[in-house]
């Protein structure tokens, strides 16, 4: 009876590796066939130039706190896009070095006294800024509250109606507002436009441009951007033609500000805010009778430095999980709800499945056949088996993703750059995922533990 | 029988087969990403050239000397499948913006000389976008009339690109036909978004869209008639400065009288003043906000202290306003700007200071 229980586990657990490779393949494999579809459309990029009227106007919003280094550069990397017409509203959000005065001296900054309309609740703002120098460049100077609120103050200032919600430390490409506008060119319904953020290694020239793009530097770099690539980008190309948007990462977002405003803009009192209005943009697309839609634009738009200190790398792996589970976790009503649609019956109860549960059972899994290996008496074969699925199939699924970018995407093209993300793939496969499950699976037990005490503080 | 599976399946060289069967896939996998690389370079840079070859021999040929004896075949790649023509076609399209009036119109004459026009046409009948979008542009460069029935086609077509490319070439060839075939699309029931009806509406004559478009409103139904009111910033403004007065003469809903004092300030017709001034006191604030904004600009030095009392209003966005409009009254100088800030409170000092400095940053 126990060695038939053993064996129905051991079936099992090979067989769920199994399917989730097999969804990872086929939803890669839908991914390509979507760019080849939709690369025939990407080389009219000329023409564009002579219908640049019906391009619709964007506000940038950069929230910056504490960046005296880095401040100058990262406003300066936005002023040379090539779009007609677009604005920058830099929030400094509370800074308390002289953030606020290197931008007074660099930009030529001058109060402005403006009386915006708050559409949206957020902290007080001390003072507006506009650039003498940059016509396109406005500061809002606002007591410090965090990302969500210097987005929201940013949205209260915005002038256009289209709004990007930007961190700095990105690189846009001079053709990126080109590219994540064109899906509200195609359907005058869009409510929501997430493009590709790839962390890599570059250069930029003093008009903006950048150049020597390369792999990022760092084992731990190139492990993230394999992640990104097997896990978020392919999925949510694939998924995009279903008229769906998932919050995952590795993506910038370009939002309709009428529908980011109908959905309270971002809320300031969860820890992914932008997590948070992806999806009640989605909901509100998939529930509105208006045929809103979302789209994802299968190109680079934006090039990111690569998290590479081992300590920063963990504390803001660990901040990002808990704020992810949060939000699971928040929205969990959204599951099987009445006229949710595919978001409430589908993608949602699979990706709490997936990334709420998904490393716990891995873990399980592995501990599982170790001790029915060792302790149980299982059979040497079918521990290998299992070491196949898990290890083989993974380092397959992880190439495959590798050559459709490199056929269709080419974010990574060269020889070298390709082979040396194959032995990142192999590494990733035979470790790295697991230590990253096990990651996961900590950063589960700590949050459920905040939590706990959490809700024993507000009992209290 | 879940025993008898595994012992009769998992045999090593079951296992062995499986690692065989993987380490193929491995390689075919490797073999794709790695080896094609050379030649989608190869394929990418070809297309490139093709591009740029094509669009040195349209230049070439608008280029030549009067009386030169090169004919277009001479200095024209051959156009010997439709996949050139195409590439023919986008090059075209490009460069022709970017040409005076006289090298278009000499591109023109080639292109139909070369009869691009039967591609064109195909390429309009394919079920690509991208066959269709180059198409559109390409008839709407062409002033091409027979293309019409074929534009009308794409611009009730789901994407957007496609139907937005068609309403423009359609209004290149023949703006009355386009402003009937565009009405109910823009005006009834929009198809695009207001910034891109607007882009449209545009490129119209102004004085054909004055009439179109006031028929349109005074047919609306009223929830429509605001949004309406906000094109007829493109039309002729003497057309449109009697209709408007038409409009708040009668007094409508308060949307309809917002839209149209919007309308008055954007314009800046005077002799609207004392219409305008006649909404002042309107019950609702809103309309006193876009009435006082409006004197702002239609009004003179006389209406000084009628929008100086209305920085005293309960409601505070109509003072902001105030402010703002005294600021922007014609012939208002700083010293009577100075005058009225030491008579004020503390919102009226700070919104007449930030009215100001608007000023002085738009003087910048």
């Amino acid at each position: 009876m126990i060695e038939h229980l053993m064996s129905m586990v051991q079936i099992y657990l090979i067989a769920c590796f199994m399917g989730v490779h097999a969804l990872y393949l086929f939803l890669d494999s839908w991914a390509f066939y979507i760019l080849k579809s939709k690369r025939e459309r990407m080389d009219l990029t000329g023409l564009s130039l002579s219908h640049h009227h019906f391009k619709l106007p964007v506000s940038l919003l950069m929230p910056v706190h504490n960046n005296v280094a880095g401040v100058r550069e990262a406003v300066n990397a936005l002023m040379d896009l090539s779009y007609a017409a677009y604005e920058i509203i830099v929030i400094n959000d509370g800074s308390s070095d002289s953030t606020l005065e290197v931008m007074t001296h660099y930009f030529d900054l001058e109060p402005f006294p403006e009386v915006y309309w708050k559409r949206i609740q957020t902290r007080d703002v001390k003072g507006v800024f506009r650039s003498l120098k940059y016509p396109r460049l406005s500061v809002v100077d606002k007591w410090h509250g965090g990302q969500a609120d210097a987005f929201n103050a940013g949205l209260n200032l915005s002038r256009y109606p289209l709004v990007c919600t930007l961190e700095s430390g990105l690189f846009l490409k001079k053709d990126s507002l080109e590219k994540m506008v064109r899906p509200f060119l195609d359907h005058a319904k869009t409510v929501m436009v997430r493009a590709i953020v790839t962390p890599a290694t570059y250069r930029s020239s003093i008009d903006g441009e950048a150049y020597d793009v390369s792999l990022p530097e760092g084992w731990l770099a190139r492990l993230q951007l394999m992640q990104i690539l097997r896990e978020s980008w392919l999925t949510a190309i694939g998924i995009s033609t279903f008229k769906f948007t998932l919050p995952f990462a590795g993506f910038i977002t370009l939002f309709r500000k009428d529908s980011l405003i109908a959905v309270q803009g971002f809320q300031s009192q969860v820890s992914d805010a932008e997590m948070e209005a992806i999806l009640h943009l989605q909901a509100l697309a998939n529930t509105s009778g208006e045929s809103c839609t979302t789209a994802v634009v299968a190109d680079v738009v934006a090039w990111s430095t690569a998290r590479t200190d081992w300590k920063k790398f963990q504390k803001k792996s660990m901040d990002e999980e808990h704020a992810w589970l949060d939000g699971l976790w928040r929205n969990r009503s959204r599951c099987f709800q009445k006229g949710s649609g595919v978001l409430g019956w589908i993608a949602w109860p699979l990706l709490i499945l997936f990334e709420g549960l998904g490393p716990l059972f891995e873990i399980t899994a592995y501990v599982v056949m170790g001790w029915m290996f060792f302790w149980a008496g299982m059979d040497g074969y079918i521990l290998l088996l299992f070491l196949f699925v898990v290890v083989a199939m993974g380092f397959l699924v992880s190439i495959y993703a590798l050559m459709i970018q490199a056929l269709s995407l080419r974010l990574f093209s060269r020889r070298r750059e390709l082979l040396t993300l194959v032995f990142v793939a192999l590494f990733e496969s035979m470790g790295g995922r697991q230590l990253r499950s096990l990651y996961k699976v900590v950063a589960l037990f700590t949050w459920l533990v905040g939590k706990a005490s959490g809700r024993q503080d507000s009992v209290s | 029988m879940i025993e008898d599976f595994f012992a009769a399946s998992l045999s090593a060289q079951i296992l062995g087969l499986l690692m065989v069967g993987w380490t193929a896939l491995v390689l075919v996998i490797m073999m794709v990403m790695l080896l094609p690389q050379g030649w989608l370079d190869q394929r990418s840079t070809r297309s490139g050239r093709m591009m740029a070859g094509w669009k040195d021999d349209w230049m070439k040929l608008v280029d030549r000397p009067v009386g030169s004896m090169a004919g277009a075949e001479d200095l024209l790649s051959p156009l010997n499948s439709s996949a050139v023509a195409a590439v023919a076609i986008q090059a075209w399209c490009e460069i022709f913006p970017l040409l005076s009036s006289a090298h278009q119109a000499a591109l023109r004459e080639e292109a139909r000389r070369l009869q691009l026009g039967n591609y064109a046409r195909s390429m309009a009948s394919s079920d690509q976008k991208r066959d269709n979008i180059l198409s559109c542009c390409f008839f709407g460069y062409m002033g091409d009339e027979a293309a019409i029935p074929l534009l009308d086609e794409h611009l009730h077509s789901h994407d957007g690109k496609v139907s937005l490319l068609a309403a423009d070439a359609l209004i290149k060839i023949d703006q009355q036909s386009a402003l009937m075939a565009l009405a109910p699309l823009i005006f009834k029931e929009p198809k695009w978004a207001v910034d891109q009806c607007a882009a449209l509406l545009q490129s119209f004559d102004s004085e054909l869209l004055s009439y179109v478009l006031t028929d349109s409103i005074r047919q609306a139904e009223e929830a429509q008639r605001p949004n309406l009111i906000k094109y007829l910033i493109f039309s002729n403004r003497d057309v449109v400065t009697e209709f408007v007065e038409e409009i708040l003469q009668a007094r409508g809903d308060d949307e309809t009288i917002i839209a149209s004092l919007t309308l008055l300030s954007q314009m800046g017709q005077q002799k609207s003043a004392a219409l305008v001034r006649s909404f002042l006191d309107h019950g609702s604030w809103v309309v006193r906000t876009m009435a006082v904004r409006a004197l702002g600009v239609v009004g003179s030095v006389d209406d000084i202290s009628i929008i100086a009392s209305m920085m005293f209003d309960r409601q505070r966005w109509v003072r902001y306003r105030a402010a703002e409009a005294l600021v922007a009254l014609p012939g208002v100088d700083e010293d009577e700007l100075e005058l009225l800030y030491q008579m004020g409170d503390d919102f009226f000092r700070d919104t007449l200071r930030q009215a100001m400095a608007a000023k002085h940053l738009q003087g910048a």
